[in-house]
């Protein structure tokens, strides 16, 4: 898993490539606590390069989340693509984070 | 990957060997056909059961192993994940409803949903002590029949037709590099069912026709392609009769006559060695290759109970796999057989005489000088032979003496105690001494098996040990009136059959 920061406006946007399984899904976890940490409230995951995910990828972002709401912040999800868009439905993740159809309109 | 084939994969238990679990699922439904689509859906659900199992089957300080089976069946795929971890109910994975989720959701069961939603069904199947397996299954999206599934790579695609019209070709000795196609056709004919494993090296058929310990026959077109083989194969250094083995045609020239213009031509080819007759042995777990040898003349004169594992298979040929293989003995004369005097034991004669006159020879029965046959004083000489891999030993008595049955019977404890199943037993009709001392071996539990013509210490009777062998008789298929009247014969005398 490969994961691109960059800032846009007053959101994070967290670009993650290739997969998000069991294997990669603390490393998304460590970098977003980092960024709450750091004071970030607004967080982007850009899922538009990933290929893959499973439960245990949910799972982080779930984490995320939940640190984000503890924070006063909130996570939001763009650009689902493929298999990444059918298990996110498929678990019902889109009735709990903000889904949007690209960057741009996930930052505003 | 074809109907009905399996891959297995056995991992450690570790997170690290999941990519490794995925990519070969991944692989093997690739072959099967999937699209990219069905690929991810099946690659999550292999995620999400194996982490179950890494995760919750054993403890942190074990280090043990799970399978993966890959199995292409002809409407998709299973995958079974099979571990032997600690017992688990299924029952009591949450249930989990995503409509339900919000940010304080602990997301239990999540796994086991996405299972159930990336494949067509899920199933955890508890196997007492042999542990536990979680089956997926992925069907294909328009669930083609078996015939489309194969494709048209499959083999049964593939399989070279019958040739139906007569096509010239030649029979001659093998070249040495026709080898390889000799053990080829061997495998594509038989897979891996012939007892003897020279035939699965090119190498050692080359040694054995350099050595004149084997004569191998070819049929090939007028265009040398390689039709099919037979061979007479010396078994020891001293045999006077070759076994004739190692016999297959490829499946497009079948129906040529190949193996009659390749039996003739090794009958006439003039050896190294002297052969006055040759011998073959016919599986009797089913009686095609029965069949085969009496249209050829190799007529039938001793059953080998259970002389080979179960567990042999013979490829393309059903047939009965609960018990250890019995086989049927038959020979043939090449030359005429010689006037020679023979000591049948008196109460095996008149079998003895009708599996002679089977082959076609009329022996004088002679009578001993005393009685009993007086013995040599010096020990016997006794030549024994085993083959571990298929649990069965041969007992020659060479040369009767002081102690003969002693020794025989030292011997026989020694193959016991090595835990070999059959024993065979080989006695001199020629010397006098046999029409005694056969009674004297079947005290030790030897019984009447039957009788093999010119073989490595003369003309023999063939007695067998079984050493603790579970054989039902009536599974044994004999396909000749006289190898039907001889295992009823056996059956009479096996001192084990009546228990």
């Amino acid at each position: 898993m490969k994961l691109t920061c960059s800032k846009s406006g007053v959101a994070c946007v967290i670009k993650i490539e290739d997969r998000m399984d069991a294997q990669s899904g603390p490393d998304l976890e460590k970098e977003c606590h980092r960024l709450i940490q750091e004071g970030e409230k607004l967080i982007v995951i850009d899922l538009e390069s990933l290929r893959y995910i499973s439960s245990a990828g949910l799972r982080s972002l779930l984490v995320v989340g939940q640190r984000l709401k503890e924070a006063g912040g909130s996570l939001r999800v763009c650009c689902l693509v493929g298999i990444v868009k059918q298990v996110f439905t498929a678990a019902g993740f889109a009735s709990i984070f903000p889904v949007f159809d690209s960057v741009e309109a996930a930052v505003k | 990957m074809n109907a009905n084939e399996t891959i297995q994969l056995t991992l450690p238990n570790q997170l690290s060997c999941l990519p490794t679990a995925q990519a070969v699922v991944r692989e093997a439904a690739r072959s099967c056909g999937f699209d990219d689509a069905a690929l991810s859906e099946i690659e999550v659900a292999v995620e999400e059961a194996a982490t179950n199992v890494m995760k919750h089957a054993y403890d942190v300080e074990e280090n043990p192993t799970f399978d993966i089976v890959c199995k292409r069946l002809a409407e998709g795929m299973q995958i079974v994940l099979r571990e032997k971890g600690i017992p688990f109910d299924p029952k009591l994975i949450p249930l989990y409803k995503p409509e339900l989720l919000d940010l304080d959701s602990s997301a239990a069961g999540m796994g086991f949903h996405l299972m159930k939603e990336m494949m067509d069904d899920v199933q955890f199947v508890n196997l007492g002590p042999e542990g536990k397996e979680t089956r997926l299954l992925k069907l294909f999206k328009n669930a083609p029949d078996a015939g489309q599934i194969n494709g048209p790579t499959s083999p049964a695609a593939i399989e070279p037709q019958v040739i139906q019209e007569k096509i010239a070709y030649d029979v001659r000795l093998m070249a040495e590099n026709e080898a390889i196609e000799v053990s080829k056709c061997a495998f594509k004919s038989h897979g891996y069912s012939f007892f003897d494993d020279h035939i699965y090296y090119p190498d050692r058929l080359v040694e054995l026709n350099r050595s004149g310990t084997m004569i191998s026959a070819v049929a090939v077109t007028k265009d040398n392609v390689f039709m099919g083989h037979a061979a007479l194969l010396y078994q020891h250094p001293e045999d006077r009769i070759p076994e004739l083995t190692f016999v297959f045609v490829n499946v497009e020239y079948r129906g040529q006559g190949a193996f009659n213009r390749l039996n003739e031509f090794l009958m006439q080819t003039p050896k190294k060695r002297e052969c006055p007759g040759i011998y073959a042995y016919a599986v009797a777990n089913h009686v095609f290759t029965q069949k085969t040898m009496a249209r050829y003349g190799i007529n039938d004169c001793g059953i080998l109970l259970a002389t080979s594992p179960r567990t042999w298979k013979f490829k393309g040929i059903p047939g009965d796999a609960t018990q250890r293989i019995t086989v049927i003995l038959a020979f043939k004369y090449i030359d005429k057989p010689k006037p020679i005097t023979l000591y049948a034991p008196a109460h095996h004669r008149e079998m003895i005489a009708k599996l002679y006159k089977n082959l076609g020879a009329t022996p004088d029965w002679g009578t001993p000088p005393g009685t009993p046959a007086p013995l040599p004083q010096s020990g016997p000489e006794i030549l024994t032979d085993v083959n571990p891999s298929e649990s069965c030993a041969e007992i020659y008595v060479k040369q009767y003496g002081q102690n003969t049955v002693r020794e025989v019977r030292k011997q026989l404890r020694c193959f016991c105690l090595q835990q070999i199943a059959c024993i065979n037993l080989f006695l001199n009709l020629e010397d006098p001494a046999t029409q005694t001392m056969t009674a004297e071996f079947e005290k030790l539990g030897f019984f009447f098996s039957g009788i093999l013509p010119c073989a490595r210490i003369g003309d023999t009777l063939i007695l067998q040990y079984l050493n603790n062998v579970d054989l039902a008789y009536e599974k044994i298929a004999a396909y000749s009136d006289v190898a039907k009247e001889l295992l009823e014969y056996i059956r009479a005398h096996d001192p084990n059959a009546s228990l």
